[in-house]
């Protein structure tokens, strides 16, 4: 069995014969491994990419780093790939003798791990709707009710300036149309002044109602709102990440366990 | 929580102030406004036949408020409705008709803003 080092380190001897004869001599090296590894007999390479990174597959009991070539007697393998949150992925994968196969993973989303989204979803929406709902709304209510209520006071303003304007004029009246149009004038006002106030008192009922409404209902959707549960994820691994597999140590067999740890 | 209910009752507090009644009780009085004045009457009134009088216009300066400027008098006969302007307040000739009571309604007019004064009534009986 031959195997290729990923990676190789150069020490720079800068221009040096001696490092340009290194050179020439990796080259050879890694012609003749790549050579060799190719025409071995009943021997095929497979490599896995696999997203989300975190991942871990394994072909059997073989753990697979991602992108990374591994050499494996011809033949089928089972390949199992998973991630927390995600589906177990397996598939039968069969090796042929001097082929590099490239198998590309992309993990869904499990449908629990979904599920748990759209409760906290929910959640979310109801703690924000129980929350803050009746207070948008009271808030676009009191918006409109105190545009009306300004308008009303502007209103009633303007004639009682013009109740007291008139009045004046018919004071000082001396000819006979004068004291007719002032007198007219100034009932008209008055009762425009009267309906305004009127209108002032229903637009301040309707804010009384809606606040005192909008306080009760905030109360309560908060209280409410605080007992809602937080949905949790819970999830079993499918996968391990550790690898039992059996081993050469000091001539004696033996069986590995390794695992990666971050 | 708590914050917004005081935010709440103190809205409460200021929408329930109530907006008074400036113009309660709030009436008009002018004492130039009456129905019937006393300013102009008929005197010195002399039949020229059955249907003609002459007469003179008599002014009552004292009884015209202040500010009331006119330039003109108006005569207006309630039976015919027509309306006589004058300046002349001496021997104006008026038609009457024969041997009925007639009521004449006296106006003070100003030509510039044509306004007229409450009128001055004034009975004939011959």
């Amino acid at each position: 069995m031959i195997k290729i080092s990923s990676k190789i380190y150069i020490f720079v001897i800068a221009k040096s014969r001696l490092f340009l004869m290194y050179r020439f001599l990796i080259f050879l090296f890694l012609l003749q491994a790549s050579y060799s590894s190719i025409t071995a007999q009943n021997q095929g390479k497979v490599r896995v990419y696999h997203r989300p990174m975190d991942a871990i597959v394994k072909l059997d009991t073989i753990k697979l780093e991602n992108g990374m070539f591994i050499e494996l007697d011809t033949g089928y393998y089972k390949i199992k790939a998973w991630a927390p949150k995600r589906e177990l992925y397996t598939r039968l994968v069969r090796i042929d003798s001097g082929h590099f196969k490239t198998i590309r993973i992309d993990l869904d989303y499990s449908k629990k791990y979904k599920r748990y989204r759209y409760k906290v979803l929910a959640y979310r929406t109801n703690k924000i709707v129980l929350k803050f709902l009746p207070i948008a709304v009271y808030g676009i209510i009191a918006l409109n009710t105190y545009q009306d209520l300004t308008h009303y006071e502007d209103d009633a303003e303007r004639f009682k300036e013009n109740t007291f304007s008139h009045k004046t004029a018919y004071e000082s009246a001396l000819f006979e149309p004068e004291f007719t149009f002032h007198k007219l004038r100034f009932q008209q006002n008055k009762e425009n002044y009267d309906d305004a106030l009127v209108n002032i008192e229903k637009a301040q009922n309707n804010l009384i109602i809606s606040t005192v409404t909008a306080a009760v209902v905030t109360y309560f959707g908060w209280k409410v709102a605080s007992k809602l549960e937080k949905p949790t994820y819970k999830e079993t691994p499918l996968l391990s990440d550790f690898t039992l597999s059996p081993s050469l140590l000091n001539g004696n067999s033996a069986l590995t366990l390794s695992c990666k740890l971050k | 929580m708590k914050n917004l209910l005081t935010l709440f009752l103190i809205s409460l507090i200021v929408i329930a102030c109530q907006e008074e009644n400036e113009l309660e009780g709030l009436e008009l009085s002018n004492p130039n406004d009456i129905q019937e004045a006393d300013y102009l009457s008929l005197v010195n009134i002399r039949e020229q036949g059955c249907n003609v009088i002459t007469v003179d216009v008599e002014i009552k300066s004292q009884n015209i408020p202040e500010g009331l400027d006119y330039d003109f008098v108006i005569i207006e006969n309630t039976i015919s409705n027509k309306s006589r302007l004058t300046r002349e307040y001496k021997d104006i000739y008026l038609s009457i008709p024969c041997n009925r009571i007639i009521q004449y309604k006296l106006y003070l007019y100003n030509s510039k803003t044509e306004r007229t004064s409450v009128p001055s009534n004034f009975t004939y009986n011959p």
